[in-house]
């Protein structure tokens, strides 16, 4: 009976987190309380219709909050709830990326009059909510945490697409976003199912057991099915047909927290997956993603060409960029040790994440007081009625291209770099040359601006005198932050990077407290 | 063949039909119908995977997607709801408005 009792407790000691898992996912519950506190404001309302800004400052506080215990946590690696729950530097980091990110978003919504009335305690409840999947997608070390942590980030966004009820393109953007992520999860679900009967446990760290050879057609099935579903979340081709309508329909802001930092949670669970030694001696996981990323960046640059919506030409923009993803996957799946790459991603993907805020908070901006979304016309002499506008924008552009002073370069530097010495040079050839292609579009926009004449078409953006400024403040931090990064940056970010690519400890090696 | 390679076999077909009904049928609700089908199937592979390996894993991750699953209905059905307000519609062939 005694003993019995005795591996009673033990075993509970095992599943119940010690109190300083508390610490560790601070940020997490902070969001998840948050969210809870700004539903129950809303439902005390008495006009629930109209924008809660005491739930806007309960999101605030709970970002700083969360950014305080970031800084104060001591980093080691450790694993708790049964290594559900990582902590480590690339959850501190990936943490921090997604606060940033939260506070970035709701900082915009509250700039413009749209986002404004669109900031009713619900909204706020579901971007927190979102954020806090996001972190415990990131924070994963096994597949069923994973998938919830994927899926509490999808549900809120399929509502927020939709959040502007009386917008048919918003409803029409969130029934497609809805059908397709659904799909990707089953997809996604199956595979885990096929993986966890090869390796027989959930445990990322057992995936060094996964056999992907012949002999066994349900791995590789499952490896396939997972890697599809990834690539559906990530707006990969052959996968990417619904980001461009839902990126079209959906309100700008919330467009970039969608097409940033959920990009951001799905790349850095990945890193974990696939450094968690994968033996993938047929290459068969290399040759799925390799593909993947050829097909991204050719149907990004090439169909990009021809868009006239500006918010599309981004979505194909987002398509080619991602291709920078995959390819970077597909290093990491042939060498699961690579460092360099992990540590590309992780810089690439960050810098990614504020391009993409930054450059939908533009649209956001100019699309005030405009009904359709913009199309490449109306750009044209923005440099002359609202050149801070154009100048931002000009800055995300160019780092979404990739060019040298702007930190894009800087990311797709390091991608390409470890594609090259990861051997994978054909694929890192077709990347470099086809984002080459696709610089045709930036440009373009960016002649438009600056060369063209202003005409009754050109959007101004104009706003309250007393959001002006505010606007200015965030767009300004963003486009200060891309600029850093591409010029200073390089030498304490690869630094940062490298601390945090090596602290990415394989699941195996993290110990229990 | 044993029951749970049965199970398997019979998930992989259930997947499919899911996946043709939400390719092929037009109806927002017909495709949800196939979204259910689709984690349904997920879930049985899991629960015979369960059986094949020998531990439980498996079976607690079908409790989580039960969960999940119902969400994604309720989010989905109130989304058509919201749609069918607006454009007295639920056919997907409808949704024409957002093209390039």
């Amino acid at each position: 009976m005694i003993e019995k009792n005795t591996l009673l407790q033990t075993r509970l000691a095992e599943i119940l987190p010690s109190a300083t898992f508390y610490l560790h996912a601070f940020p997490i519950l902070i969001f998840l309380i948050a969210a809870m506190s700004a539903l129950l404001l809303g439902v005390f309302r008495s006009d629930p219709d109209k924008p809660s800004f005491t739930a806007y400052g309960l999101s605030v506080a709970a970002c700083l909050g969360g950014v305080v215990s970031i800084a104060i946590n001591h980093v080691a690696p450790v694993a708790y709830l049964g290594s559900g729950f990582l902590s480590d530097a690339l959850t501190q980091f990936g943490m921090l990326a997604v606060i940033l990110g939260t506070l970035a978003t709701l900082s915009l919504a509250s700039c413009t009059n749209v986002g404004r009335n669109l900031l009713r305690a619900e909204l706020v409840a579901l971007l927190l909510t979102a954020s806090a999947g996001l972190m415990i997608l990131l924070s994963a070390g096994e597949f069923l945490t994973f998938f919830v942590g994927l899926e509490l980030t999808s549900i809120p966004l399929y509502i927020l697409v939709g959040f502007q009820r009386q917008s048919e393109r918003g409803l029409e953007a969130a029934i497609k976003y809805f059908l397709l992520g659904a799909v990707a999860a089953a997809f996604i679900l199956l595979g885990m199912a096929f993986i966890y009967l090869n390796t027989g446990s959930l445990q990322w760290s057992d995936l060094s057991r996964l056999n992907l050879d012949r002999n066994h057609p349900f791995a590789i099935a499952g490896a396939l099915l997972f890697a599809s579903g990834i690539a559906f979340k990530l707006a990969l081709a052959p996968f990417h047909m619904w980001a461009p309508d839902v990126y079209q329909g959906a309100n700008s802001v919330l467009t970039g927290y969608m097409a940033g930092m959920v990009k951001l949670g799905v790349v850095f669970a990945l890193i974990r997956i696939l450094s968690a030694g994968l033996r993938d001696s047929n290459g068969y996981l290399m040759w799925i993603f390799g593909i993947i990323a050829a097909l991204s960046i050719i149907v990004g640059s090439l169909f990009g060409l021809v868009q006239k919506s500006v918010r599309r030409l981004l979505a194909y923009s987002s398509v080619a960029n991602a291709g920078f993803f995959a390819l970077a996957f597909a290093v990491l799946a042939y060498n699961p040790g690579s460092e360099i790459s992990r540590q590309a991603l992780i810089a690439y993907t960050f810098i990614y994440a504020i391009l993409t805020l930054g450059s939908f908070g533009v649209l956001a901006w100019l699309e005030e007081g405009v009904e359709e979304d913009l199309d490449r016309k109306s750009l044209d002499g923005l440099g002359k009625k609202n050149p801070f506008a154009a100048f931002a924008f000009t800055i995300f552009l160019i780092g979404l291209a990739g060019i040298p002073p702007v930190a894009g370069f800087f990311g797709k530097l390091l991608i390409l770099n470890s594609a090259v010495s990861g051997g994978l040079i054909g694929l890192a050839i077709i990347l470099a040359m086809f984002s080459t292609i696709s610089l045709y579009y930036y440009l373009s926009l960016i002649t438009a601006m600056w060369f063209h004449a202003p005409s009754s078409h050109t959007a101004e953006g104009h706003l309250d005198v007393t959001v002006n400024r505010r606007m200015h403040w965030t767009i300004g931090m963003l486009a200060a932050a891309s600029l850093v990064i591409g010029i200073v940056g390089p030498r304490w970010a690869i630094k940062l990077d490298q601390r945090t690519a090596r602290q990415i400890a394989p699941t195996a090696q993290i110990g229990v407290p | 063949m044993s029951l749970p390679e049965l199970g398997l076999l019979f998930s992989v077909l259930l997947f499919l039909i899911g996946l043709f009904a939400v390719m092929f049928r037009s109806n927002i609700l017909f495709q949800m119908m196939g979204i259910e089908l689709l984690l349904n199937a997920a879930n049985l592979a899991f629960v015979s995977a369960s059986k094949m390996v020998g531990n439980l894993d498996g079976q607690v991750v079908v409790f989580f997607v039960m969960t999940i699953a119902a969400c994604e209905a309720a989010v989905g059905l109130a989304l058509v709801v919201a749609l069918y307000r607006e454009r007295s519609t639920t056919e997907t062939d409808d949704l024409t408005l957002l093209r390039g």
